[in-house]
């Protein structure tokens, strides 16, 4: 394909992207049976089991009123945590307020520690963060997460991050800006905006939602605002860590208030950017903040069983994408998950709904019950740095590496881990039985903890470091990459001892990989086996 | 194909022609060393480096693919950062192996020149490299 076709070609998708986007939006804020005759005139309080009462404003209100914001309570911010955590069943309709509860505590901490006449936020400033702040996550469907990871392959989102208006950002991130953007919610604004005589800048409320730091609307000097909504402490983190925490069961210790009081504007650098600092005796909350997200990976995101509800998720939604199941259907649209904006216009009720339409033989409903009713995939083989044989040799270390590095992002190393199933099924002699959706290699990808690099703290003197050069949160990350990390064969309950001593052979053949007996034994597997019992030694 | 090329090959690549020069060399755990030198790399080795990505954010730009790749070689104890003043990577005997076994010829069926690779090295190894005193 030449540049130019590619190009046009790119181009294409874009508008398409928009104006899929305009028809959801549409929908969402415009459709006239769900308009309410009159805005709120007052001040509304809503009251979060975390923060306490949450003070909105009226304009806010009105934006929350709308289907838009309120399909995001029928959406769980931890989508199938729940099915190992029953009570993480909280929506990102919480978590959307409880980010405008940060975004303000965060604004009035830092103004509070300045003199009386200088204000690092201005009024017009909080009141975009907190627009920022809403719209967040709007751009989240069905399932959160676990959808972000498929709808980021989709060709309509790749060509908008390839073009010249994409911009480097996680992909549910540039989903809610391009919503924030869109036409229906412009002319919403609009009247907002007349309504109740303010400014709202969208533009740049979409801007601080994707993190943009440069560009023609960004200015350095005021990069602190950007991070309150997407920094290494923004409001995002600060309230996900505490509600997933909460809701979980699993405590973590992240001072708050220490935090708050502690935090501060200030430049970096010789004529650096002004950021969002801390004190250097206050840093502790900084540091668990790294903990506490080790901790909410290696016990709640992590767990097998989450994984393995994932995969049956993405099992689905690919069989409707590669047409071998029937098109899901919702609001009289046949939606085949083809484009980034068909998976918006599920919720996870909507998702699990999908199984009523359809006859009981039909290979999706009984897949779509099976995960509703938690008849989950079961474990084979659990892949980590104790489980090898022989685990200090650098041969074992250079196996491992290349099985490791498909947690990678991207097609290539998708399409890796999919060819090993198969070659899993056909060495378990399964492939009249099974198919590629019911076994996965399921290799996960580390949590980023770029925060200690990216926090800086103020010594006494004034001057700022980071929070990496006091503290080397580093091991804990290290650790955790070593020996809570877990990666595992997932199959069907009554094929796992077949699966289990065919992954044994599958995995020596293609890495010269040995497993010990305890990669069975993790995973509850009847007779475990090792490599060595199984192959003869030395790798293919 | 189980093995497709990802940022993990590249950054073993890179790191064996250090180390082949010097087997002495340490590499830096500095993150905002290590991040800068790879942006640095993008423009003059676009090729090389299509498996990077850099998103600006405070004060540098940041790889999420060197991230992981960096995580996954000290998982595989290739790479490892324990010591008395974490600030540098020490290599193991593992990425000899890592390369000659697989990263050679994942590299060669992607189209890497070795004197691509070797040019790349020689321009991050100022940035990345410490000799050990």
């Amino acid at each position: 394909m030449s540049g130019d076709t590619g190009a046009t070609q790119n181009s294409e998708l874009c508008d398409t992207l928009r104006s899929d986007i305009d028809e959801f939006a549409a929908e969402f804020v415009e459709n006239a049976a769900y308009a309410r005759t009159r805005f709120p005139k007052n001040a509304k309080i809503i009251h979060d089991p975390l923060w306490g009462t949450i003070r909105l404003q009226p304009w806010e209100v009105a934006l929350l009123d709308l289907p838009l914001f309120q399909r995001l309570r029928q959406i769980r911010q931890t989508s199938l945590v729940s099915y190992v955590f029953p009570g993480c069943t909280h929506s990102r309709f919480e978590h959307t307020l409880g980010v405008l509860q940060q975004t303000q505590r965060l604004v009035d901490a830092v103004n509070g520690s300045c003199p009386h006449e200088k204000q690092w936020f201005e009024p017009t400033d909080v009141r975009n963060l907190r627009i920022a702040a809403l719209f967040h996550d709007c751009g989240h469907s069905c399932m959160s997460h676990i959808s972000e990871h498929l709808f980021a392959r989709c060709s309509d989102l790749k060509a908008w991050f390839a073009s010249p208006d994409g911009q480097r950002c996680n992909p549910h991130e540039a989903l809610s800006a391009l919503i924030l953007l869109s036409k229906p919610v412009s002319t919403f604004l609009t009247r907002l905006e007349q309504e109740y005589d303010i400014s709202l800048d969208a533009r740049l409320a979409a801007d601080w939602i994707m993190g943009v730091t440069d560009g023609p609307r960004a200015d350095p000097k005021r990069q602190y605002i950007v991070q309150v909504i997407n920094g290494p402490f923004d409001a995002d983190k600060l309230d996900y860590i505490f509600r997933d925490s909460h809701y979980s069961g699993i405590p973590v210790g992240l001072d708050l208030d220490r935090l708050w009081a502690s935090c501060q504007v200030k430049p970096v650098g010789d004529g650096g950017p002004r950021m969002l600092v801390m004190h250097q005796a206050s840093v502790a909350p900084l540091e668990q903040i790294v903990f506490s997200k080790t901790n909410l990976f290696a016990i709640v995101y992590q767990h097998p069983k989450v994984r393995a509800s994932e995969c049956m998720y993405q099992a689905i939604v690919e069989s409707i994408q590669n047409g071998s199941g029937e098109a899901f259907e919702t609001s009289g649209r046949k939606l085949t998950f083809q484009s980034a904006v068909d998976f918006l216009w599920f919720t996870d009720d909507t998702f699990f709904a999908e199984a009523l339409r359809r006859k009981a033989d039909d290979p999706i409903h009984k897949s779509i019950h099976a995960v509703r009713y938690r008849r989950l995939l079961v474990r084979a083989l659990t892949i980590s740095f104790d489980t090898l044989a022989d685990n200090e040799a650098p041969d074992t270390g250079a196996s491992y590496a290349q099985l490791r590095k498909l947690n990678q992002k991207g097609d290539a190393t998708y399409a890796a881990r999919r060819d090993l199933a198969r070659k899993i099924i056909a060495e378990a002699k399964l492939a009249d039985v099974l198919n590629t959706a019911d076994v996965w290699v399921d290799i996960p990808a580390d949590p980023r903890y770029g925060e200690a690099d990216r926090t800086y703290v103020v010594a006494p003197s004034g001057t700022p470091r980071k929070v990496s050069e006091l503290f080397p949160v580093h091991y804990w990350t290290d650790l955790f990459a070593k020996y809570k990390w877990r990666g595992h064969v997932f199959c069907p309950e009554q094929h796992q001892q077949a699966i289990h001593e065919a992954a044994l052979r599958v995995f020596h053949q293609v890495y010269g990989l040995r497993f010990g007996r305890s990669a069975g034994e993790m995973s509850h597997v009847r007779q475990p086996k090792t490599t060595d019992e199984l192959c003869k030694p030395g790798p293919s | 194909m189980n093995m497709p090329l990802t940022a993990d090959d590249v950054l073993v690549g890179i790191l064996h022609e250090i180390w082949a020069k010097d087997n002495s060399v340490r590499i830096t755990a500095d993150r905002e060393r290590l991040h800068r030198a790879f942006e640095s790399l993008k423009a003059d080795f676009t090729s090389l480096m299509d498996e990077f990505s850099f998103r600006r954010r405070e004060t540098f730009a940041e790889s999420a693919e060197l991230d992981q790749a960096l995580s996954n070689l000290d998982a595989a104890g290739i790479l490892s950062r324990y010591n008395m003043t974490p600030r540098y990577y020490t290599v193991s005997q593992g990425l000899d192996v890592c390369y000659t076994r697989f990263v050679q010829q994942t590299l060669r069926e992607a189209g890497v020149a070795p004197d691509v690779l070797a040019a790349a090295a020689e321009k991050v190894r100022a940035s990345i490299g410490e000799t050990a005193a």
